[in-house]
Formats: structure tokens, sequence, C-alpha cells
């Protein structure tokens, strides 16, 4: 029987920005509780993107709702401000590595 | 509220944008989501002081209380419930527009006129093509650089 985390296959990135407040910290948290293998925020590099895209098919869902929009240099602080997300998703992390190595087939 | 026709114009732009994504990139799947009213995300921060103190102090506590009476109403938790949920869907649906209870529904006459839509986008892009972040993606991804 499948299971709703099954949908997530090892192979999928979410990418979510504007991750430090509101509903896009809460989509980060449940990602995150779901087991997703990675929950990448905010966006690191562009080559990241083109790679994801590139490799993989995968959801891109826009949010319509309060969202101030991206701001220069909001992203490097927002990314400090979730340093201890990271560590505390420590199973995303393992996952994360794991399909950094598989992805360089 | 200052700036509400702006702010919903640009909503129906970006539902628009959304569905002309998903009609031209079918390898990729785009939908969107209408996480509803929250009070708590600052929608109001532009209004006037006595409306901001009621959205950051009042409005919160009475939220719990009027959501089952208010459809519409809605939480950050309750809002990123329904996007986790579309984002993990295994279906493949793409071109969907979901109302705050993960529900699809049908966005305004206007973003399902194809018309608008794909003006919507191409005004957009001409827009973007003059500024020069455009202009550096646009280089960095083209394969002959």
């Amino acid at each position: 029987m499948p299971t709703e985390n099954d949908a997530i296959s090892e192979n999928k990135i979410a990418i979510v920005t504007g991750g430090s407040r509101g509903i896009d910290r809460n989509t980060v948290l449940s990602l995150a509780k779901r087991g997703t293998p990675i929950v990448r925020y905010p966006i690191p590099t562009r080559d990241d993107v083109a790679h994801v895209v590139e490799r993989d098919a995968w959801s891109v869902t826009g949010c319509l709702g309060g969202d101030r929009g991206t701001r220069s240099g909001l992203a490097a602080k927002i990314l400090l401000q979730f340093q201890p997300l990271w560590q505390l998703t420590d199973l995303s992390q393992k996952r994360m590595y794991r399909t950094s190595e598989t992805r360089s087939d | 509220m200052p700036g509400a026709d702006a702010y919903a114009t640009s909503k129906q732009c970006t539902l628009a944008t959304v569905m002309v994504f998903a009609r031209e990139t079918q390898r990729l799947h785009f939908n969107a989501v209408e996480p509803g009213v929250n009070p708590t995300t600052g929608l109001s921060r532009d209004a006037n002081a006595f409306v901001r103190f009621l959205s950051k102090y009042i409005i919160p506590l009475l939220v719990p209380l009027l959501m089952p009476f208010i459809k519409v109403l809605s939480t950050p938790k309750r809002a990123a419930r329904v996007i986790t949920k579309v984002l993990i869907d295994a279906t493949g649906q793409t071109g969907v527009y979901y109302d705050e209870g993960g529900h699809p529904v049908l966005g305004s006459a206007l973003v399902r006129d194809p018309k608008f839509a794909e003006r919507v986008v191409a005004e957009t892009r001409a827009f973007l093509s003059t500024t020069l972040m455009y202009k550096e993606i646009s280089t960095a991804s083209s394969p002959t650089q």
C-alpha cells in the first residue's frame, strides 16, 4: 500500500522560497516532517536550480497569498535564520547528501 | 486597504502566469494555491495603526473561533498543509488552482481567458527582457555560451 511519503521520489527536491515566516515557513516544516528528501532554502544558486529542472520532473506550486516578493540581500539573511532548521532536519540533510551522490551518475 | 487593487491584480496575474506555464511546459507541473485569508501574515502591514493593532493582537485570537463559520479564513499551518499536499501529489496534475481547503476551483473569468493570460506572460517577458538579471540568466542558460 503506497503511503503519502512514497509520493515524494527520492530524486525530488522541494525548493521553498520565503520560508522565514508565515505560510512558507510552515510549508518548510511540513515538508521536513514528511521526510522530503531535501528542503532547500533559499534557492542556492542558479546552477542548482537548472540542475534540478534538467534532471527531474518536479512540481512548482505558486502560492498566491501574502508574500512581499524577493528582495535583494534578503535571501542571505533568511538562509542564516534557517541554519538551525537545517541542523534539526538531520534526516533531510543526510538524504540530501546521499541524493547528491547518486545524482552524479 | 491601501493597495488592495494592486494586490488583487498581482494575484490574478500570478494565477494567469501559472496557467500559461502549465500549458507551455508540460514536463513540469505548475499549480496554484489560494491559501485563504491569513490575518497573521502581515496582510494589513500598510494599513493604519489601529487596523495593524487589531490584525496583530486581536484577530489572531479570533481566527480559530471564526474559522468554522468563515470559510476563507485560514492559518499559515493549515495553508501549508494544503501546499504540501499539492506538492507531494503524485498524479501529475498541472494547471490546477486549489482553494484554501485543497479543492480544485476555477479562477476568475479573466484568468481563464487564454488571451488575457498569454498577454500577461508576454508583457511580463517583454518587461523582464529589459532588466539586467534577465539578460544574465539568458546568457548563462544559452547552450552556445
